[in-house]
């Protein structure tokens, strides 16, 4: 079964195509086009390589971000118009995991950690178990230095991993000598990972319903913006 | 310097010098906040900054549109809040991506914004103070970053404005603004934000 991958969670996208056999094309771009100009010319891309169709793709699975907004929304928006058009099962999977899986070999806990802006980062905790990894904690979204409270809190050894990791670096290693940074080849999540780790769930028919999947958005707000006050302060 | 710097500016044209003035001190990733009542020259300031960076063609008011993006040296987005009303239709602009550190963010009542701003940011206030035309244009440092653009940016503008104008004395026009009433209290307000 050929599966489709769609990440744009990040300024890194990707897509891949993939069976349990391994992926047998892929493409990535991390600057220049925007993720709509990438998508569908890069899905082209590796179905015209490996001498595939639209006709060949038995599902379709999408990074659910966290991440960056309009990579998400153009990523999950476009992967479900083509499960829908395709009539294939849809598949959804965290950016952070993805992260995770790529260092799954580590003994140490692993915590991706992917930036958010903002001087906010993205986060999970995980540890290996056969054959994959485990989350241990809920997607969130704090500053670094919260984070690397948070570290200096716990007595084992922890690989950050993820973009997020990388631009904090500072921060995490004066968390302690039990902090290493993961390196830049596994700094964003890809969608070969996507591909890979979402075979299983293809396999045992652990799909996602097409209407209601939709991106992991961290930061929900449901404050007004105090009209009254900021114009009040002005004439103050 | 602490406080920030305020000029007096006696017409638009004087405005736009002044927006064109800060123009060399910008870096991608720089964040800056306008605040003043609707046709107070917001986007008159925005003009002359923009302009100065590269852009080339009108700079409109964003009040209707949101988010305008140009070109210039630099990506520049320009945006303006006004007609929002939540901290989620912002969000759901993608404003975290419009945060972007390739590109400069210009943000019209940008003070509604300040629980999702950076820590380091400027923030321009514009009132009218006297005649009709004339502006009181106050530059508030929001990190310590931005002290040193601020100099920099004064000497720019008594030098285009003293250029551009025949009366003696303008360069006297710049002074240290007041200590602000209602500092930013970022990490509180952050709180705010809900985090679900």
């Amino acid at each position: 079964m050929l599966v489709l991958g769609i990440e744009t969670s990040t300024p890194q996208a990707s897509v891949a195509i993939g069976s349990e056999q391994g992926i047998v094309a892929s493409a990535v771009v991390a600057r220049g086009a925007s993720y709509n100009e990438f998508l569908l010319p890069a899905i082209r891309f590796c179905l015209e390589q490996s001498n595939l169709g639209y006709r060949n793709i038995g599902g379709v699975s999408v990074s659910l971000g966290p991440g960056l907004f309009t990579g998400m929304r153009v990523g999950v928006a476009t992967a479900k118009a083509l499960a829908q058009a395709l009539s294939v099962p849809i598949v959804g999977m965290a950016s952070l995991d993805l992260v995770a899986y790529e260092v799954r070999y580590t003994p140490k806990t692993i915590c991706a950690v992917l930036d958010a802006r903002r001087n906010q980062v993205f986060h999970a905790f995980y540890r290996s178990s056969p054959g994959g990894i485990q989350r241990m904690s809920d997607y969130r979204v704090e500053t670094p230095e919260r984070l690397a409270i948070g570290l200096q809190s716990r007595p084992e050894e922890v690989l950050l991993v993820g973009n997020g990791a990388l631009l904090y670096g500072d921060i995490f290693e004066d968390a302690g000598p039990i902090v290493e940074i993961g390196s830049m080849g596994h700094a964003f999540p890809n969608a070969r990972a996507l591909v890979e780790l979402t075979m299983p769930r293809m396999f045992r028919q652990d799909f996602d319903s097409l209407y209601e999947l939709k991106p992991l958005y961290l930061r929900r707000s449901a404050k007004p913006i105090d009209w009254e006050r900021i114009r009040g302060s002005r004439s103050a | 310097m602490r406080n920030g710097i305020q000029v007096l500016s006696t017409s638009p044209e004087e405005t736009r010098i002044i927006g064109a003035s800060l123009a060399p001190t910008l870096l991608p990733g720089d964040v800056v906040s306008l605040s003043g009542d609707l046709g107070a020259g917001k986007t008159v300031l925005v003009q002359g900054l923009a302009t100065a960076l590269g852009v080339e063609g009108r700079i409109t008011s964003p009040t209707f549109t949101i988010v305008h993006e140009h070109e210039g040296r630099y990506p520049i987005i320009h945006m303006d809040v006004y007609r929002l009303d939540s901290f989620q239709e912002v969000l759901d602009l993608g404003f975290e991506e419009l945060l972007d550190p390739q590109a400069v963010l210009l943000v019209e009542w940008g003070e509604a914004l300040t629980p999702l701003f950076p820590r380091s940011y400027l923030e321009i206030e514009i009132r009218q103070v006297g005649e009709e035309d004339e502006r009181l244009i106050v530059f508030r440092p929001q990190a310590p970053q931005w002290i040193a653009k601020l100099e920099a940016m004064r000497e720019t503008a008594e030098a285009l404005l003293d250029a551009a104008s025949i009366e003696a004395g303008v360069a006297a026009r710049f002074s240290l603004a007041p200590p602000q009433v209602n500092p930013r209290e970022h990490v509180a307000v952050e709180d705010d934000v809900e985090e679900a």
